[in-house]
């Protein structure tokens, strides 16, 4: 539930505060991991999405290491 | 329970990032609820809770399900109109007379001096829909998918 310090973050923001590409984070939004709203057409990520955004490296399916998952990010 | 609060548009404006025109537009469609006391227009922080779950589901049918480009969509640069007309596509049905193809499925006009663009089929009546050729391509689509389900 967001409360009234939910803050509505633009695309380029949540890509800078991973340090990840915003193409990343478009892909996150179009597969469902990340919950974003649409607002005249613009994307906006509220900031509570962010608390389940991402899994823990280490619990990584079918045993994969974080580094090799890394990997197959990489490449795909 | 957390008491009620009543935000400026300039404030809510600034809580989205977007322009002060997306909000009142929102507020005139009735998309987002307000007050207005004594002239000054008021957002209750409930109604804003309420509209962040719209948009919500407007970003999981378009981006999740309707396989609009996220990318895309968020940086293209589009008229205030455009907005309107993206967001008018998302709340409301399509006219009978466009879901029938026989008018445009943004600016509802006749084709009777146009030329069109056909959209694909309604899902419901199995008409072929249309779109005047000056409107922008991708505009048109999101407003057939989400008037009708349009299918290409």
């Amino acid at each position: 539930m967001q409360d009234d310090r939910t803050r509505m973050l633009r695309v380029k923001a949540v890509a800078e505060m991973f340090d990840v590409s915003a193409a990343t984070i478009y892909r996150a939004i179009r597969s469902g991991q990340l919950d974003a709203l649409r607002i005249g057409g613009s994307v906006r990520v509220p900031s509570d999405a962010l608390k389940v955004f991402g899994e823990p490296a280490f619990t990584t399916p079918l045993g994969r290491t974080a580094a090799s998952a890394e990997q197959a990010e990489v490449t795909r | 329970m957390m008491a009620e609060r009543y935000l400026r548009v300039q404030a809510v404006a600034e809580l989205f990032e977007v322009s002060k025109a997306t909000i009142y537009r929102a507020i005139s469609s009735g998309r987002l609820d307000a007050l207005r006391i004594s002239g000054a227009v008021r957002v209750p922080s409930e109604a804003l809770r309420a509209f962040v779950n719209e948009c919500g589901e407007y970003a999981y049918r378009a981006y999740v399900v309707g396989g609009v480009s996220p990318e895309t969509d968020d940086q293209t640069p589009r008229s205030e109109a455009e907005r309107a007309a993206i967001e008018a596509g998302e709340s409301a049905a399509l006219s009978d007379a466009a879901a029938d193809g026989r008018a445009c499925v943004v600016c509802g006009s006749d084709f009777t001096d146009t030329v069109s663009v056909p959209l694909g089929h309604c899902a419901e009546s199995g008409s072929q829909v249309f779109a005047c050729s000056t409107h922008p391509a991708q505009l048109a689509a999101h407003i057939a998918w989400y008037g009708l389900g349009v299918t290409a």
